[in-house]
């Protein structure tokens, strides 16, 4: 195992912007905890959501060399400098809105943290092969509630999919990466855009198990106006800020 | 903080942090196997922990705690805790730390993923979640003497 090491030469505005996303995650869980079917439901979507924010801290440290970087980044940054991706920049609005958006968040992390494990920061790789452990328990979950709505009859079926046809367009966003960060990380240039042409292929198979079709668009440029749902990081921003705004932390 | 006027030791480091314990359970963080590493220069001293699970609330306790201890050993000029990436799991636990686990009723899986129930040791325990009160729990349940039952997540 590996100590934690500084945000030096480690793309640290790409691991910080990974951070963002598991941040982001996490705070809408958390937020919609009791939306669950039954109370084990939401004991487990408020255990995902705090291994994400969990996940988010020490990703922060990580990128960004420091606790108090991590605490400014977070309450202090305007919402330009989040490199938060499109799928995580949204409030599910349904049971199926959130299954759809987090089976699609799950399986694309699991790729990202496959490719990072094999990266050439230390650091990086033994944090992301810890959070590859830990999350396959929420792929777990968030896959059991995909196929278990889309075997609850026509309307919930008809529900994923139009939430499939919201979200799909930045299904691929969080394994967006510049390539001078892969060469970085020490990846070859183009390793995750190989790896997204797989992977949504995957999704497609998947997806297709339970009758659900992907809408026909090219699911590229996820920054392009219009694409996928509304984007409210400011106002998701806002939310997380409410109580910093008026009483600062200690750090 | 205690003067340099005498050499910290490793021994005497580890000592200090020796009894304490994890926040939310009644067994020694030692015993959990957090306390991977001690490096002692002059009198800074570092502390290399291990945590179990990257999401725990009670990391910045645990720091806390340390660095106090640490801090009153003789001849230390200074301590700093670093945390490692990850690495932990339930193989990590000595036995008193077990025993201790045991006595709250949180069961450890064994190496093959077998559950025992810490109230009456039976082997027929079914684990009904992955989740549960805690993120490195999960809710199991004693098939023999009807417990409800938490087990240490886990992770590899």
């Amino acid at each position: 195992m590996s100590a934690v090491t500084t945000g030096e030469d480690i793309g640290s505005g790409y691991v910080a912007a990974v951070a963002d996303d598991e941040l982001l995650v996490g705070h809408v869980l958390t937020s919609v905890a009791g939306w669950g079917p039954e109370l084990e439901i939401n004991i487990a979507v408020s255990s995902i959501g705090q291994d994400e924010i969990g996940h988010a801290r020490r990703l922060y440290e990580l990128g960004l060399g420091s606790p108090v970087a991590a605490e400014r980044r977070v309450y202090e940054s305007p919402a330009a400098d989040l490199g938060a991706c499109r799928l995580v920049r949204s409030y599910p609005r349904r049971w199926e809105s959130l299954v759809v958006r987090q089976f699609l968040y799950e399986e694309g992390d699991h790729v990202r943290l496959g490719l990072l494990r094999g990266c050439s920061q230390p650091g990086l790789a033994a944090l992301a092969e810890e959070m590859e452990h830990e999350e396959r328990y929420h792929r777990d979950f968030w896959r059991t509630w995909l196929d278990s709505t889309a075997g609850k009859g026509a309307d919930a079926k008809h529900r994923l999919q139009a939430e499939l046809d919201c979200y799909w367009p930045v299904a691929g966003s969080l394994l967006e990466i510049p390539t001078d960060v892969e060469t970085v990380l020490g990846l070859e240039a183009g390793t995750f855009a190989t790896a997204l042409d797989d992977h949504l292929q995957s999704l497609v198979d998947r997806l297709a198990e339970h009758g659900l079709r992907v809408p026909d668009v090219v699911v590229a440029n996820s920054r392009a106006e219009g694409a996928g749902p509304d984007d409210r990081l400011d106002e998701m921003l806002a939310e997380m800020r409410s109580v910093y705004a008026d009483a600062p932390g200690s750090w | 903080m205690a003067t340099a006027t005498t050499d910290v030791t490793r021994a005497a480091v580890e000592a200090a942090i020796a009894p304490i314990e994890d926040p939310e359970l009644p067994v020694r963080i030692v015993d959990l196997g957090m306390l991977q590493d001690v490096d002692v220069d002059g009198g800074r001293v570092v502390v290399h922990l291990l945590p179990t699970f990257l999401a725990c609330p009670a990391r910045w306790m645990v720091e806390s705690e340390v660095r106090a201890a640490v801090e009153q050993v003789p001849g230390t000029t200074g301590c700093e805790v670093r945390w490692l990436a990850g690495g932990w799991t339930a193989e990590h636990v000595t036995p008193a730390g077990q025993r201790a686990l045991a006595s709250v009723g949180l069961a450890l899986p064994g190496a093959d993923g077998a559950l025992t129930c810490p109230f009456c040791g039976s082997s027929d325990v079914t684990q009904t979640s992955g989740f549960g009160s805690t993120v490195c729990r999960s809710a199991a349940y004693c098939e023999s003497c009807r417990t409800p039952v938490e087990v240490m997540k886990v992770k590899r």
